[in-house]
């Protein structure tokens, strides 16, 4: 265990402060306690001029006396007053100083209670920050996650819808698929000689369907001959009204391969 | 708990399906089957221009061409909306309600040096109903009137004689305009009449006609047999067998100039003799070594070369186009099969398993598949296989089917059958879904041989 030397220090002078106030104390108990002296004032008989006189003179003697007495009495009064005075100074100011000190010590210690209060505060606001931030961060990566996954539901769920719009489109797109195969294939009149032969023709449709263009894109020109008559022939082709299922079908690669 | 990879792969999966959607792809559609039909087409009759009677028609002898290769079914003439002579008269919508694609129309005149000129062209009347008759295409940097709804248009100067001739021809450039494959409307076939004994003296005739029957030139009369013509592949000659001395000798003869020249004499059979490709050989059947069996010949040196050597029945040779292999029909395996033979290694291999018995084999041009008569359940018929195998396709419904032998443009098989207990020829296309019928002549009909192509 090691001793603040400062508080050692401070131990020690408050030891020398309280015993010098105790002896103080001692001395200004007695001139209080000490009692006053009477003396008998009137004791004569006769009186004579001399023996007034000298009366008087002794009169005005004790009197003096008296008085002298009184004042040394007062003055011994007085300079216990003001010793006493004094000490009472003296303890007031020791005291103040004792209660200055005391006052600055324990301002000292206020502060310091004070600053290592703050301290901590500061120190358990710093954790509480710390935690605050890290309870703050460890939510924001719940709530992340939790995005993420109502994210990826969300995308799943999309990509659900999208899934049964697409696949309604495809079947669409297939259905008029067929139907077109089976309206230009009725024209398409197989002959041995193109056995082996390709054409490959693009159709270009109108959203009623009707032919608008047919390419020859490459092949052998009497299959292509044929292939584009089946296309003309139709004129019009079955489309669907759903815009998106036009899309599909609006731009034809045909092929005919016997 | 959502496992993001699965997800992932899901999206990645889906991006994949529906990417050709997605993607501002074509619709793709592939047709690999047609209808099992004839292509209308018209044939208007050509307009004659000049003064008098034409001295031959030319649009019924299309009309008849092109019905009888089966591809084709003209419009019959009374069902036609207008009878036009020119392109610049065609109503093409009219056309194309008739269902007929294409229509050929032309005219006839006569010209000051007493022949005549025809005309004709082909329309595309469907194309022809898209432009109005009035496409246009760049040439040289110049947008020019294309017509490309013209498919061809074509004029000559022919003799009076020539009409029948000149229909084939026309019929060529229609046929393979619109089929791609050239026509063989101007080939011919040689075959053998047998006709009654008892009013003929010379009773077997070996002729030459026009492939359908028609212009039918006698090239030989005999009182004695004469069997199995074949053309030399330059058109110009048969190779046949006769018995005129009273024992099968093979000869060629030269159609134009009737020379002809004996080839063998040998005991026995003197059979089946076939051109090699170039011309140059003749492949035969000769017993003279005791067995029937396949030789050849070199024509020029009479030199033969033995090319089967087995105790049972090796005849009927056939050439393949390379003319490395022969096909023959022989019994080495109990019934007649069709065997092939290297003629460098002399391998031989037996290439039908199929049906009771499969004989007289013959390649087509394109020398993928061999035709041949089948016998299934006692029935001969004319039948398809490939040559590296596969299944027997049966092509004809007709009885005792013999003797196949096919167009120079493989599409048809000429063979002889027995109608109304007569021998007679029909046509049948290599895939057997038309059949046609020639006019039956005064006699028993046999040993058809298509020419190569002659003009």
């Amino acid at each position: 265990m090691k001793f603040d030397p400062a508080l050692a220090k401070s131990f020690g002078l408050h030891s020398v402060i309280i015993a010098l106030l105790l002896i103080s104390v001692n001395f200004t108990a007695d001139p209080i306690a000490m009692p006053v002296q009477n003396v008998p004032v009137i004791e004569a008989t006769f009186i004579d001029a001399q023996a007034i006189a000298d009366k008087k003179k002794e009169d005005e003697r004790i009197l003096a006396e008296q008085k002298r007495i009184e004042d040394q009495k007062r003055a011994q009064q007085r300079k216990a007053a003001d010793a006493k005075r004094r000490a009472e100074a003296k303890r007031k100011a020791e005291k103040a100083a004792k209660d200055k000190r005391l006052k600055e010590q324990k301002r000292q210690q206020e502060l310091k209670r004070k600053a290592a209060q703050e301290a901590k505060r500061k120190r358990e606001l710093e954790e509480a920050n710390k935690r605050k931030a890290e309870a703050a961060k460890k939510q924001k990566e719940l709530d992340r996650l939790q995005e993420e996954q109502l994210e990826a539901e969300r995308r799943e769920q999309a990509a659900r819808r999208n899934q049964q719009r697409n696949q309604q489109i495809l079947n669409d797109v297939e259905r008029y698929r067929a139907e077109i195969y089976s309206r230009i294939q009725r024209h398409i009149i197989d002959d041995p000689a193109f056995k082996g032969k390709e054409c490959r023709l693009n159709i270009k449709l109108a959203s009623t369907g009707l032919v608008i263009k047919v390419s020859t894109l490459g092949g052998d020109p009497a299959l292509c001959r044929v292939a584009e008559n089946a296309v003309v022939r139709e004129e019009k082709l079955p489309v669907s009204d759903d815009p998106a299922v036009y899309e599909k079908l609006k731009n034809i690669n045909l092929t005919v391969k016997l | 708990m959502i496992d993001i990879r699965k997800v992932a792969q899901g999206v990645v999966l889906m991006c994949g399906l529906f990417a050709p959607l997605l993607a501002n792809a074509a619709l793709e559609i592939v047709i690999t089957e047609g209808v099992d039909s004839a292509r209308p087409v018209a044939i208007v009759p050509f307009k004659w221009k000049g003064s008098g009677a034409l001295p031959g028609e030319i649009s019924d002898v299309i009309n008849a061409d092109l019905r009888r290769s089966g591809k084709f079914n003209p419009v019959n003439t009374a069902n036609m909306p207008q009878y036009p002579s020119t392109d610049s008269e065609v109503n093409y919508s009219a056309w194309a309600s008739t269902g007929a694609d294409t229509i050929v129309v032309g005219s006839i005149s006569d010209t000051p040096s007493g022949q005549y000129e025809v005309k004709f062209e082909i329309i595309d009347v469907l194309r022809a109903q898209v432009t109005n008759g009035k496409s246009k295409s760049l040439q040289n940097g110049n947008l020019v009137l294309s017509e490309d709804h013209i498919i061809d248009s074509r004029k000559a100067i022919i003799n009076a004689q020539d009409f029948r001739q000149h229909g084939h021809r026309i019929s060529d450039v229609i046929y393979e305009k619109l089929t791609g494959t050239r026509g063989a409307f101007l080939t011919r076939i040689a075959y053998v009449i047998v006709r009654d004994s008892k009013v003929y003296d010379l009773p077997f005739q070996l002729v030459i006609a026009d492939y359908d029957g028609e212009n039918e030139t006698r090239l030989l009369s005999s009182p004695e047999p004469l069997m199995s013509p074949s053309w030399s592949p330059d058109g110009e000659s048969l190779a046949y067998v006769s018995f005129e001395n009273r024992r099968p000798q093979i000869y060629i003869q030269n159609i134009y100039t009737t020379k002809r020249t004996k080839l063998t004499d040998f005991p026995g059979i003197n059979g089946s003799p076939v051109f090699s490709p170039d011309g140059k050989q003749l492949a035969m059947v000769l017993s003279k070594d005791g067995n029937s069996e396949i030789y050849t010949m070199d024509i020029a040196s009479k030199q033969l070369r033995r090319i089967t050597r087995n105790r049972n029945i090796d005849t009927e040779p056939s050439w393949t186009p390379d003319g490395k292999s022969l096909l023959f029909t022989s019994e080495r395996g109990g019934k007649p099969q069709i065997y092939r033979v290297n003629l460098e290694t002399g391998k031989i291999r037996r290439q039908t398993f199929e049906g009771e018995m499969n004989l007289g084999a013959t390649i087509a041009p394109d020398g993928q598949d061999m035709v041949l008569v089948n016998r299934t359940r006692g029935k001969y018929h004319i039948a398809k296989q490939a040559l590296e195998g596969g299944a027997i396709q049966v092509l004809t419904r007709t009885d005792l089917d013999e003797s196949p032998s096919i167009a120079p443009n493989g599409s048809m098989i000429i063979y002889s059958t027995l109608y109304n207990g007569t021998q007679v020829l029909s046509l049948v296309s290599l895939d057997g879904r038309f059949k046609a019928r020639l006019p039956a002549a005064n006699g028993q009909v046999k040993s058809p041989s298509w020419s190569p192509y002659l003009f």
